[in-house]
């Protein structure tokens, strides 16, 4: 978990994913988004299970998630059906449909959507533990109010 | 051994690295010895488990674009080595495609705003197979395995499935530190670290040392 936590730090997807900014697509935007979301979110699950302390703390982190909850490899799931379609003509790239908004009616249960919850979980865990954490400094009433 | 390093007592058991900076002695040998034991599972009979466990609807969370490119390539590769080594000596060729395998992973993977997804595949897959795309595929094969009871004729029994499970683990290990010891960080990289992560994580346990 260190070395893995070490390499999001190392390439810097705790700080803001930004496509626009990075002259990136989006589907690697949203690949960048997926790894801080599933690794922060694996490092809670363990700390907990452990009862060791979490190494990816979201003070020093811009906590993000994936902002589709479809997939953004379509061209290549087109490829792979034998589409004719070419990739310059394909939806993915721009991604300016199916956003988590659009979707969110529908309930759409993937990986996207796993990743997303999983993440948003994971840091009420954070916070949780660092409500544990404080109890004995502070006293439990005093942070409940 | 070769003849020729039969006749000369001071030849290493590998042949020699390459002389580029990127790829020093150990970093060499760990990719042979990856590529060797790689050499030994059956590829295909894997990439047939991969895909039957896929059709169940489940995948690797966070390499899931790229599990089936993977399973194919891996195919693949095994294919063309198998076509290229007919009679060669068999520690030279895997010498020759260890280094072909690393110089892929060293090559940055090249993106702007306007890339496709299958222009980003393209780089990892085929003549530009790298260290990561064979450690996704064994992390895909070690997690269908975990799912999969029986599968012929890779295993039928539970003892069965459990060596080729810890085998798997153990070569994706390798895959993976041959990645990291070339020290050239990127996407995929990170998202072997993880599932490789949660691969031991199920092989393991979370206890394990391996998940420190």
């Amino acid at each position: 978990m260190g070395d893995v936590g070490s390499s999001l730090f190392a390439l810097g997807y705790h700080e803001k994913i930004d496509e626009d900014a990075s002259d990136i697509p989006l589907f690697v935007a949203e690949l960048r988004r997926s790894c801080f979301a599933r690794i922060y979110a694996a490092d809670k699950s363990l700390a907990i299970f452990l009862g060791r302390p979490p190494r990816i703390m979201k003070e020093f982190c811009y906590f993000q998630v994936p902002t589709k909850m479809t997939s953004v490899w379509t061209d290549i799931d087109m490829m792979a059906k034998g589409s004719s379609s070419s990739p310059s003509s394909s939806q993915m790239i721009y991604g300016q449909e199916r956003d988590f908004e659009e979707h969110h009616d529908k309930q759409v249960l993937n990986y996207n959507s796993d990743t997303f919850c999983a993440a948003v979980f994971a840091r009420i865990k954070e916070e949780v533990l660092q409500l544990f954490r404080n109890r004995h400094a502070f006293g439990e009433t005093g942070i409940i109010k | 051994m070769t003849t020729s390093q039969d006749d000369d007592p001071e030849q290493p058991a590998f042949p020699s690295p390459p002389a580029d900076t990127f790829i020093d002695r150990a970093t060499f040998e760990r990719a042979n010895h990856a590529l060797s034991l790689l050499d030994q599972l059956q590829v295909s009979g894997l990439a047939s488990l991969i895909k039957f466990w896929l059709k169940k609807g489940v995948n690797l969370a966070l390499a899931e674009p790229f599990t089936e490119a993977c399973a194919d390539a891996a195919v693949d590769w095994r294919e063309l080595s198998t076509s290229l080594g007919t009679d060669a000596d068999a520690s030279v060729g895997t010498a020759q495609r260890a280094r072909i395998l690393l110089e892929n992973t060293h090559r940055p993977i090249i993106v702007h705003r306007y890339s496709t997804a299958s222009e980003y595949l393209s780089q990892m897959t085929g003549a530009n197979l790298r260290w990561e795309s064979l450690g996704i595929f064994l992390a895909a094969a070690s997690r269908a395995a975990l799912d999969t009871a029986s599968f012929a004729p890779l295993y039928n029994s539970d003892e069965g499935r459990r060596g080729l499970i810890k085998a798997l683990t153990y070569i994706g290990d390798c895959c993976l530190d041959s990645c990291l010891a070339l020290d050239c960080l990127n996407d995929l990289q990170l998202v072997l670290q993880y599932e490789n992560l949660i691969v031991h994580s199920q092989v393991d346990g979370d206890q394990s040392k391996f998940l420190e």
